[in-house]
């Protein structure tokens, strides 16, 4: 590695390193100081992590560059995530609302003939 | 002095041994990502005990996040020496890594001993499980990855940065910026979504 390539792999790291402290504490303090609510909130912090998350995999893990396979595989994963992470939010999200205690007692008084 | 033939052995086996890590850390994405679904479902399941919201003493958390970043980056300048064959740089800068690493450790245990001493353990409620389960699968590899970089070192030291052991290297820092990856939705999910 010839001094050309360490400057620019360190300003690479210097970079990365100033963006994801800038990022964190952003984000820190839109929850701090009540900048945002609700679903707003909710997508600007997302949106934060995952900015966050790239400049992570691009300055730190380099995936931008080298071979074309950890982009695929990490392609592959992400999809696999995604398939989990909101299936099980939706699945539980409609079991939650449809077996409410509510209607878990009417069921139980009509179908199974126990009264509460 | 390595024969042009077994450098080339070298170089082939580093690029497949880092394929193989590559897999690894994406099943390990997998398994922290069911960890991350569960927390989201169960969340709201507090059964009367604290949310996160009571528990959590957000600046602390950030101070813990501020550290694990700063270590990603010295492991970073740390890979950056080893590249240069800076034998004393590269272990004074894992050294940094470890310290901080270490720090980030002792602030989490810190953080859970104060949740269990108050009765706030994973047995109250399935928010607290999930949360246990999660947070302290990622201190976990943490703890595992300060054992690893303590080894590497020692190696290091002993053996010199040979170009086996510049690829162990190589590994474990991936393994350090991923952990770092998963802190960030931690951080995040867990304690700015709260």
């Amino acid at each position: 590695m010839n001094s050309q390539e360490y400057k620019i792999q360190f300003q690479t790291y210097v970079g990365g390193f100033i963006l994801s402290m800038f990022l964190t504490i952003v984000a820190f303090s839109l929850v701090l100081e009540n900048l945002l609510s609700g679903n707003s909130l909710i997508v600007a912090l997302l949106m934060f992590a995952v900015a966050q998350a790239w400049v992570q995999m691009v300055f730190f893990l380099h995936m931008g560059s080298g071979a074309q396979w950890k982009r695929f595989i990490f392609a592959s994963t992400f999809g696999l995530i995604l398939i989990v992470v909101i299936g099980s939010l939706w699945i539980m999200a409609h079991l939650n609302y449809n077996m409410s205690p509510d209607q878990m007692n009417t069921y139980m008084e009509k179908s199974e003939g126990m009264a509460k | 002095m390595e024969t042009i033939a077994e450098k080339q052995l070298t170089d082939r086996h580093s690029e497949n041994a880092e394929f193989g890590f590559w897999i690894y850390l994406m099943t390990d994405l997998v398994t922290f990502s069911v960890l991350f679904a569960t927390y989201a479902v169960l969340k709201n399941n507090t059964f009367g005990g604290p949310s996160g919201r009571e528990l959590f003493n957000l600046p602390f958390v950030l101070g813990e996040t501020l550290i694990l970043l700063t270590s990603s980056f010295t492991s970073g300048l740390a890979m950056l020496s080893v590249r240069q064959n800076k034998k004393n740089q590269s272990l004074a800068w894992f050294g940094t890594t470890f310290l901080l690493g270490t720090a980030f450790l002792v602030m989490e245990s810190t953080e859970f001993r104060h949740l269990l001493s108050e009765g706030n353990g994973p047995q109250r409620n399935a928010f607290l499980s999930s949360f246990f389960a999660l947070v302290g699968t990622h201190g976990l590899h943490i703890a595992i990855g300060l054992l690893w970089m303590c080894v590497s070192m020692a190696m290091v030291q002993v053996r010199g940065l040979t170009e086996a052991i510049k690829s162990k290297l190589h590994r474990l820092s991936l393994f350090w910026h991923f952990l770092d990856i998963v802190w960030i939705f931690i951080f995040t999910i867990v304690y700015l979504l709260k």
